[in-house]
């Protein structure tokens, strides 16, 4: 072991629920370290994000935006918690819409650029919000480590007492001493081969906390985000062709030049097409055509712009994104494809994590001084989000972080266990001795396969089941998978891969046993042998905690504090209809 | 069909005070619509893993620019630099490398 640090508050994560975290903590006075895996405010989603900030249409025309008057923070609850189907945290939604607008006037305030309004929304990009944030977090002092891959949570009798990170530069590890934790790591993107998400992404701080003891919950639910480029390679998981279907329209067709959305029902298509519904309604649409075999190679289906009027339309693409540039990528060649050729290929990608660390009202784990905050977090949004994850990120952020900052303030530095130590010191060892097994990256690949085919936008008992047993297998041969070239730890790519599938693995399983367990289909869980919304037995939410070397389920049920869901059960698509319909009357894709 | 290969030839440096840098050479078959960064995974995964290029962490959208590489000469993103030819990868000029293309940031220190 190399270096030793010291902070009140341990950050864990450079996109924005970390930094915010981080921000919130520094004003309480707490000294503050964040580590981020890669360049804090240029990893993970956040800066990848299109990105819209949600709030109420009132307060979003008190701040002097467009926004809906008629709007209101009543309405904008109801809808979130509805298009949850009942499975939001009504307590903590609650909390979402009472300071969203705080949040939102905050960034402002610091500095950020807002390009165009909408009924429910501003819109920035999520690169100006990460950076709006790092400038703030600098200004207090907060010290920020790029480059740190965390490892593993220290514990003394039960409390966080600092944790190990990785330098993956110089392939060095650190010690942290820290009174209080924030893990704000993200999704796991990196499971699934179709994913919109930054590369590290690997479920890294669930795993950990789960490991050091913390419960985890609703990990079946997985939000793919629709119409995302899958081939060619340049621009696969790029989201800028769902935005340019969400903003032009244009055909989705099969390989037979079928238009297989004709087979629903068509006022779900309409707005199942036109809001943020879509992420769960096309994709699972989409993901049934691939299945009946009408898709491409590339798990996709194909994007044109038949009937779309080009002239108009293109007029509107290059007002928002001249010469045809999403973020930094050249889509000009796109615009030929989607006249002339046959159309481009698009499909489902994993976009954003329902599951994670379960929290209080304080963003506190249930591991005493452990906190999480962001996609990292069990989602107050149940079953289906369908509001901005921005939003939520800075929300979640400025709790977790002034929660810390209060748990920490006054304590002293726990003594750290050097049994735990230790015991990191031989896992490392371990995997530094292996000879003759497999490379992580062909592991990997597998792994990220079988998970899109099996845990992706469509479930069944068999599949999982099946699926289930691979993740077994794929257990057994990850304890032999070893690096080529154990002679240097600088940027030693195999050995991050390495470190990141245990995690991955982790957290797959939990994943698969939440979607197997919950014989129902609800918000973004849609399993086609048992197509129906069980109002009767599901409103419930799974929750693991690790027992020794398996784990304890447990069902929890919800509150409803504010509104009671219809009872009874009712096919899938009945009920979304239904979901859909009790929209308040506030216009707008949120 | 065959598909058409091409050679992308990768400086190799463990130390970078004052040593020389290798060059090593890979043969990878040319898929259409492929990224420098799609062509260094490929090598990856397929024809040598001790390779390092800075790819933990990468947002493939052109936004991060932690993937900068020069190629052929010029500084470029790996992700959003298409492959159609032979092609020198090298880490950007004038900063400390830390090994193969992987060099520290602009006033960042080991
Ligand atoms: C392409 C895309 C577009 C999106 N667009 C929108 C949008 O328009 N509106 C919206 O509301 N939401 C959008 N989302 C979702 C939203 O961006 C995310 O939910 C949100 O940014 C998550 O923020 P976060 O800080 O919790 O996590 P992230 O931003 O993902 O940050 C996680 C951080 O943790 C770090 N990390 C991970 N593991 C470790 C480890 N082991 N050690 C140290 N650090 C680690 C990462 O490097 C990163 O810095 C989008 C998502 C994607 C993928």
């Amino acid at each position: 072991m190399s270096s030793t640090l010291e902070a009140d508050v341990l950050v864990v994560g450079g996109g924005g629920a970390g930094l915010r975290a981080a921000i919130e903590a520094g004003d309480h006075g707490s000294r503050v370290i964040l580590i981020s895996k890669g360049e804090a405010a240029k990893c993970g989603a956040s800066p990848m994000a299109g990105a819209d900030l949600t709030l109420d249409g009132k307060s979003l025309n008190e701040l002097g935006f467009k926004g809906v008057v008629t709007d209101n923070k009543e309405k904008f609850f109801n809808d979130i918690i509805t298009q949850s189907y009942f499975l939001g945290n009504q307590k903590l939604v609650k909390r979402y819409v009472e300071d969203a607008p705080k949040v939102v006037e905050e960034l402002i305030d610091w500095g950020m650029r807002v390009d165009y309004d909408e009924e429910r929304a501003i819109d920035t990009e999520g690169f100006n919000i990460t950076h709006t944030l790092l400038k703030k977090a600098e200004e207090l002092n907060v010290k920020l480590i790029n480059d740190v891959m965390f490892l593993e949570l220290l514990t003394s009798r039960g409390t966080v007492s600092g944790g190990i990170g990785l330098r993956v530069l110089t392939g060095e590890f650190i010690i942290f001493k820290a009174k209080a934790v924030v893990i704000a790591t993200g999704g796991w993107h990196k499971a699934y081969i179709y994913n919109a998400g930054s590369r590290e992404l690997a479920g890294d701080g669930l795993a950990i906390a789960y490991r050091a003891g913390a419960s985890l919950g609703n990990m079946e639910f997985v939000t793919f985000c629709c119409n995302v480029t899958h081939w060619p390679p340049i621009w696969n998981g790029s989201i800028f062709t769902y935005i340019l279907h969400s903003m032009v329209g244009g055909e989705l067709v099969n390989t037979k030049n079928e238009r297989f959305l004709d087979a629903y029902d068509p006022e779900v298509v309409k707005i199942g097409t036109s809001t943020e519904w879509n992420k769960s309604f096309v994709s699972i649409a989409t993901y049934q055509e691939i299945l009946n075999g009408n898709g491409t190679t590339h798990s996709s289906i194909l994007y044109t712009l038949k009937g779309v009027s080009k002239e108009k339309a293109f007029a509107n693409v290059e007002k928002i994104y001249p010469k045809w540039r999403y973020k930094g990528t050249d889509f000009s060649n796109l615009k030929d494809k989607l006249v002339h050729g046959s159309g481009v290929e698009v499909g489902p990608s994993a976009e954003y994590f329902e599951g994670g660390i379960v929290i209080d009202e304080k963003f506190s784990s249930t591991l005493n001084g452990l906190f999480a905050a962001g996609e990292a977090t069990m989602s107050i949004f149940g079953a289906n989000r369908v509001v901005a994850a921005t939003t939520e990120m800075l929300v979640e952020g400025a709790i977790a972080g002034g929660s810390a900052a209060t748990y920490a303030n006054g304590k002293e530095f726990k003594e750290l266990d050097q049994n735990q130590i230790q015991e990191f010191e031989k896992k490392i060892d371990g995997i530094l001795s292996r000879r003759g097994g497999n490379k992580p990256s062909s592991l990997l690949k597998r792994i990220q396969t079988e998970t899109y085919s099996n845990l992706g936008p469509i479930r069944t008992e068999k599949g999982l089941e099946e699926y289930l047993e691979f993740i077994e297998n794929a257990k057994e041969e990850y304890r032999h998978t070893c690096l080529q070239d154990v002679s240097s730890l600088k940027y030693n790519k195999e050995l991050i891969e390495i470190l990141e599938l245990e995690n991955i693995l982790t957290i797959l399983e939990l994943s698969a046993n939440a979607a197997l367990i919950r014989t129902e289909s609800r918000g973004v869980h849609y399993r086609s042998d048992i197509p129906i919304t069980d109002n009767d037995n599901w409103l419930k939410e799974i929750i693991f905690k690790r027992d020794k070397n398996s784990f304890k389920t447990e069902t929890r049920s919800v509150d409803f504090d504010s509104i009671r869901p219809p009872e009874g059960k009712l096919p899938y698509f009945d009920m979304m209809k239904m979901m859909m319909k009790s929209h308040s009357d506030t216009p707008g894709a949120h | 069909m065959e598909k058409k290969l091409v050679t992308i030839k990768i400086a190799r440096n463990e130390n970078s005070h004052g040593s020389k840098t290798n060059y090593q050479s890979y043969q990878i078959p040319l898929q259409e619509g492929m990224s420098v960064l799609d062509a260094l995974d490929y090598i990856y995964e397929n024809l040598d893993s001790t390779i390092s290029y800075y790819s933990h962490t990468a947002c493939k959208i052109g936004i991060c620019s932690n993937c900068t590489v020069s190629v052929n000469g010029k500084v470029s993103l790996a992700c959003q630099t298409k492959v159609d030819t032979d092609l020198v990868v090298e880490p950007v000029k004038n900063l400390k490398v830390v090994k193969d293309l992987v060099y520290l940031r602009k006033g960042e220190s080991e």
